[in-house]
């Protein structure tokens, strides 16, 4: 099968979103609100887009072409991640359009605690040269 | 911030978020994701794409608006809020992004309430960088 045909599985593996994991996500995207929540006492939770972020990782580990581009995401947070919690993520290719010398390919993602509870899932669109999306 | 769950009504706009971004701080945040294309991280190597330089992480820029959310929302954000977004334009090294949203709508389903915002985030030249809709549970078991 190849690596964007419509129905591959994707594994994009385990996180363990520790306090160092959050804290460089926290200063990479100089994100101190979180911060200060995480501190005031509410508990120390994961961002959401950190989590979100496993699958941009895991698919610029896809072999893609240098100019593959996210054109469109969409994510819902179904539940707050708690700092420590290990995280699995895995996606789908659930479309695939040519248009000439584009592809459009969607993927849908998910990620699951260790109960296996969903905490994140989405979609993501990636506009790719035709040929790449083989 | 909002940290607690709150049931109280939505404000019309979001706290705006400004960030200036570097070939530094996009990098910081390639290696913090794991994200390490080189379209982001090897000047060398994006100046030859016709990018002709290196851009910035769209999840990047799209934390920013999360960071809005979090700001007026707290731990509802974090565990009951949703994006649904368009990547319109890249955003660079040197450039400033402003990320805001404004109230759309208040929607009550199943017995809960939901606040959805049009949000967006510019350039220092106003071009839109990403746009689209958050929503976000005002309420929660």
């Amino acid at each position: 099968m190849g690596a964007f045909d419509v129905g591959r599985e994707l594994d994009f593996g385990t996180v363990i979103f520790d306090e160092g994991t959050v804290a460089r996500y926290l200063t990479a995207v100089q994100d101190e609100t979180l911060t200060e929540l995480n501190t005031s006492g509410a508990g120390a939770w994961v961002p959401p887009l950190a989590v979100a972020a496993q699958f941009s990782k895991g698919v610029s580990e896809m072999d893609l072409p240098l100019e593959a581009l996210h054109t469109g995401q969409e994510m819902d947070f179904l539940n707050p991640v708690p700092v420590g919690s290990e995280v699995h993520c895995t996606g789908r290719v659930t479309s695939n359009r040519q248009r000439g010398d584009i592809a459009l390919v969607q993927l849908e993602f998910e990620a699951r605690g260790n109960a296996g509870d969903l905490l994140v899932q989405g979609k993501t669109t990636l506009l790719l040269p035709a040929g790449a999306a083989v | 911030m909002s940290a607690a769950r709150s049931t109280g009504a939505p404000p019309a706009e979001l706290p705006v978020v400004t960030k200036t971004l570097t070939q530094e701080s996009i990098e910081l945040y390639g290696r913090a994701s794991g994200d390490l294309n080189p379209l982001h991280m090897k000047p060398e190597i994006a100046g030859k794409s016709r990018f002709e330089g290196t851009i910035a992480h769209g999840m990047l820029v799209l934390a920013f608006i999360s960071e809005a959310m979090t700001k007026a929302f707290g731990l509802n954000w974090l565990g009951s809020g949703s994006l649904n977004v368009k990547m319109r334009n890249v955003a660079r090294p040197g450039d400033t992004v402003t990320a805001s949203g404004s109230l759309k709508s208040v929607k009550e389903r199943d017995g809960r309430t939901s606040a959805i915002y049009a949000v967006e985030a510019r350039n220092q030249r106003d071009e839109v960088l990403i746009s689209g809709d958050a929503e976000v549970s005002l309420s929660k078991e």
